[in-house]
């Protein structure tokens, strides 16, 4: 046991990451299985960037909506992207993050308008928390803002 | 064109590959480019403190010497100081020491002696505990002084130079990676360092026959060490980086044998009043 003795040190490090990677890894399936399962829910709703509506007809009233998420790295993400901007390249770690937190604040928004019948002018806004601070919690908000838009019902004929 | 709702197939944002297969390999490879980076600059090391001339080196001690931390040892420590000193000065003309070597006695309940740039040996009380004789003393302190007339002690800043300006350069921050890269180094260094002390082992032999006209007492601290090795000292660089006690005793009778050196009687230590 003394022989590792000098090792302790470096558990510091290795346990949060290892927890980072458990609870990350667990954290993340869990709310893409949401995601999808909510995408999949809200697939009758157009959301697009456009400034025009896609349905035709006339339209009732519209309103401006959003929706939005912050997400926090875990240890192993932010280890596994401390590595990467020493050789640069891809930050894959933070992909799925930034994916999950986009799709997320989207969903929200959506879900914010259960009665309209198509978004418009889907806008999204990223900011990172504590940018650089040293021990700051990593974590990232992305905002959506979009115009929500109520088509008229169309005249009994 | 008629508006069909459906959810693209796949999401090219975020890759398929596993999380731990990118951070492992680089973590691998940063570590593999450390280790030699690490081997080639300590090769750097030993070469320019080789290469180093005399008044460099004066220069170099004279800049640390007062860098020691100083550490009053209580009671006698004193008198045992002085005697260690005097030890040390008639072991001069034998080991063709003309630097600075300054005795420092420090309380400790580990047997040990060590070395520290700007010519300061260190003395841990215990080491008392561990020999009986004049002999067996001069040994220790004649390992010491080979460790300082080799440049051992540059040779350890150097390497610790080394590494923590590695860790300076891949994390940006010395103080928390130097303490988790220690072990790492003490992994790395002790090959290095366990020929290092056999050649002050060596040395000190040849400077103990020549004060004493004999090759008496030069086990007896690694004898003491040996027998009590299953209590288990930690801390102590004679249990980390030096060469097992063993190992060390055969070394030394090889040695004396080799070299046709006579054993003869032991000076008893007296401590002083």
């Amino acid at each position: 046991m003394e022989a590792f003795a000098p090792f302790f040190p470096l558990l510091i490090w290795v346990v949060p990451i290892v927890l980072g990677f458990m609870f990350g890894r667990l954290n993340e399936k869990r709310h893409y299985r949401s995601i999808h399962e909510r995408e999949q829910a809200w697939l009758h709703l157009p959301a697009t960037a456009s400034r025009y509506p896609l349905l035709p007809g006339q339209i009732a009233r519209s309103e401006l909506v959003n929706g939005s998420v912050v997400v926090s790295v875990d240890y192993f993400k932010r280890a596994a992207a401390g590595l990467r901007s020493i050789v640069g390249g891809p930050v894959k770690s933070y992909e799925s993050l930034l994916d999950r937190a986009k799709r997320e604040a989207v969903l929200r928004l959506k879900e914010s308008c259960p009665g309209a019948h198509e978004i418009v002018n889907l806008r999204l806004e990223t900011a990172s928390l504590s940018k650089n601070t040293r021990g700051g919690v990593g974590a990232v908000e992305v905002f959506a803002f979009a115009t929500a838009i109520y088509m008229a019902e169309p005249d009994p004929v | 064109m008629k508006y069909q709702p459906s959810l693209p197939s796949q999401n090219d944002n975020v890759s398929d590959e596993h999380p731990l297969k990118d951070f492992l390999s680089i973590l691998l490879k940063l570590a593999a480019l450390g280790l030699l980076a690490f081997f080639v600059l300590g090769l750097l090391v030993d070469a320019v403190v080789d290469r180093m001339d005399a008044s460099t080196e004066a220069a170099l001690t004279r800049l640390l010497a007062d860098k020691a931390p100083e550490i009053a040892a209580p009671g006698q420590g004193n008198a045992r100081e002085a005697q260690l000193q005097a030890l040390v000065d008639s072991l001069r003309s034998c080991a063709r020491f003309t630097g600075p070597a300054t005795v420092k006695l420090t309380e400790s309940k580990v047997p040990n002696a060590v070395v520290l740039p700007g010519g300061n040996i260190y003395v841990f009380s215990a080491l008392f505990e561990h020999v009986q004789s004049e002999n067996g003393l001069a040994f220790v302190l004649a390992h010491e002084m080979a460790h300082l007339s080799h440049r051992d002690h540059l040779r350890a800043l150097g390497r610790g130079i080394v590494l923590y300006g590695l860790a300076a350069l891949l994390s940006g921050d010395t103080s928390a990676l130097a303490s988790v890269l220690a072990p790492v180094r003490q992994l790395g260094d002790a090959n290095y360092s366990r020929s290092r002390e056999s050649a002050a082992d060596a040395r000190a032999l040849q400077v103990l026959a020549c004060r004493y006209g004999h090759a008496g007492g030069a086990t007896e601290f690694f004898e003491a060490l040996d027998k009590g090795e299953d209590k288990d000292i930690p801390g102590s660089h004679y249990f980390d980086s030096h060469p097992a006690m063993r190992a060390r005793i055969d070394a030394l009778q090889a040695a004396i044998a080799r070299q046709g050196l006579k054993t003869g009687a032991v000076v008893p230590l007296v401590a002083p009043k």
